[in-house]
């Protein structure tokens, strides 16, 4: 594989590379970044032995892995889930939100009461129909969702 | 599902928790669906707003790209690094090497290397009882007598005489073409050179014949037994010969008498040929007694050195001229004969017993030379 498939390979994976490094390092920016340096390092270096017809995406996929495991073993110590500090991410502790006994219609528009149950009646792996039939992407469904929750734990 | 359920499980978890439950459900599965890991991952660093734009991922690329450049670099100077400790090492032995050659042989390897490269190389006669054969150099064409059989086959090209390759059959296991094993040893091209004299001999008229060419080879197998090969090639052949007023002599005969006389018996060089004896010397010092004869014809010379030497361990190591002489060897059955083209100036060396023999000729081509020495025979035939 030569220089300039490296070069295009890089520029096609690293933005789903590093999401995924984000989403596996609870959400880490810097480790985020400095993993899917390191993971491209990697394969920078042994891209003469990978051949292009190999699955790049499924081995920089494993390798992230990699890269992440010996990341945390690196930072075992000082490593805080975001489970256990939810105020990191400015979202409320469930129990915060006292008015459970609440009309959807009261708070929510129609268009976001059709999406939220949409949403929850159908299980995992079924938001990408449920996306579909609302027109917009997974992302942009999830975006929503969250709207909605920040929405709801606001009233 | 009723409102309340609804809000109980919207208010149940964070959005990147079910994100993050889905995604590990998707991430256990023995076969990944990588797109959807990455639209999971995707809508994760929306939600929190960390998202790459474009220009922040060329920047980090570009990082990387510095980072792996200077890596390499510094790989590349590791490699130097490593080198330069093998080379120094090696040099290192080569030293302790010559150390040790210069106070237990007395020879320099460096010196040894310069004479190689410059001035051909040094074949050591000493303790080599002629019967190994193992001084052959590795770039020597072997010729096998077959061989030889079938490159004197002359193409059109004889000097009208008859020449007899007869061999006599040897059963010596291992030596295929009735060799004998004895070994010969290098001389130099240019002994006895010193005493060769210009042949004033004039040529009068060129005559051309048509004549017959025979050869017919005897040749022993190894262990198994013997076999014979008979070829007998009949060629019309066009070429010159010398003025009829040289007679055809064996030229053995002369050799032989000269040498009787001095006390050495010489191998027989069983050879007929339209020459003459135009100079014979001799020198006998306390080493070794050396013959030189001078056959002429006309402006075709033949110098034959014989030097018998009075013990093997006299037998001098002497150096071939150049690395970029052309040379042969022919497996006989007096022993390795080393041949020496240089177009119509040819030699030919071997050694037999304790006596080194060289052949020049002069206006002769290699394949007069070979028929020459391929009439040698160990011993006497007359």
């Amino acid at each position: 594989m030569d220089r300039q498939s490296c070069e295009q390979i890089m520029q096609k994976y690293y933005r789903e590379l590093y999401n995924y490094c984000f989403a596996k390092l609870n959400y880490k920016k810097q480790s985020a970044e400095d993993c899917t340096q390191e993971l491209f390092l990697i394969f920078l270096k042994k891209h003469p032995k990978l051949d292009e017809t190999d699955n790049i995406r499924i081995w920089l996929y494993r390798t992230a892995d990699n890269v992440i495991k010996a990341h945390n073993r690196k930072n075992a110590h000082n490593d805080i889930s975001l489970d256990e500090c939810s105020e990191a991410m400015n979202i409320p502790a469930p129990d915060s939100f006292g008015q459970q006994q609440t009309n959807l219609s009261d708070w929510l528009t129609d268009e976001e009461i059709n999406i939220v149950h949409l949403y929850y009646e159908t299980d995992y792996g079924n938001k990408e129909s449920v996306a579909k039939k609302l027109g917009i992407t997974v992302t942009a469904l999830y975006q929503r969702i969250n709207k909605i929750k920040n929405k709801l734990k606001g009233k | 599902m009723k409102n309340d359920d609804i809000i109980s499980h919207i208010l149940e978890k964070s959005t990147l928790d079910e994100i993050k439950a889905e995604l590990d459900a998707e991430l256990d599965k023995s076969e990944v669906d990588y797109d959807k890991v990455a639209q999971l991952t995707e809508a994760v660093s929306k939600l929190t707003e960390n998202s790459l734009d474009e220009s922040q991922i060329n920047e980090n690329i570009s990082k990387i790209n510095q980072e792996y450049n200077t890596i390499s670099r510094r790989n590349k100077i590791c490699h130097i690094y490593k080198w330069i400790g093998s080379l120094s090492a090696c040099l290192i032995m080569a030293m302790a090497l010559n150390c040790y050659t210069m106070v237990s042989f007395g020879e320099n390897i460096f010196t040894a290397i310069v004479e190689m490269t410059k001035s051909g190389f040094v074949v050591d006669f000493s303790g080599d009882g002629g019967n190994t054969g193992t001084a052959v150099p590795s770039s020597t064409t072997i010729i096998s007598t077959a061989s030889i059989q079938t490159s004197t086959t002359p193409a059109a090209t004889t000097t009208g005489t008859t020449l007899n390759t007869m061999r006599p059959i040897s059963s010596t296991p291992g030596f295929p073409g009735g060799e004998t094993n004895t070994t010969v040893y290098y001389t130099t091209e240019d002994t006895g050179s010193e005493t060769y004299t210009t042949n004033t001999n004039t040529a009068t008229t060129a005559t051309s014949i048509t004549g017959t060419y025979t050869t017919n080879t005897t040749t022993a197998a190894t262990i198994i037994g013997t076999y014979t090969t008979n070829t007998t090639n009949t060629t019309a052949v066009t070429t010159t010969i010398p003025p009829s007023s040289v007679k055809e002599i064996i030229i053995g005969d002369i050799i032989d008498e000269s040498c009787k006389a001095l006390g050495i018996d010489p191998c027989f060089l069983d050879y007929k040929a339209n020459l003459q004896l135009e100079n014979f010397s001799y020198d006998r010092n306390e080493l070794s007694t050396d013959c030189y004869f001078t056959f002429t014809n006309d402006n075709t010379k033949l110098n034959i050195t014989i030097e018998q030497y009075n013990d093997k361990e006299n037998i001098p190591q002497l150096l071939i001229p150049s690395n970029n002489s052309e040379y042969h060897t022919i497996y006989s059955n007096i022993g390795n004969i080393y041949l020496f083209d240089d177009g119509s100036n040819s030699k030919a060396v071997f050694l037999h017993e304790n006596t080194v023999y060289t052949l020049s000729v002069y206006n002769m081509s290699m394949k007069q030379l070979e028929d020459i020495v391929i009439s040698y025979s160990a011993t006497e035939q007359k």
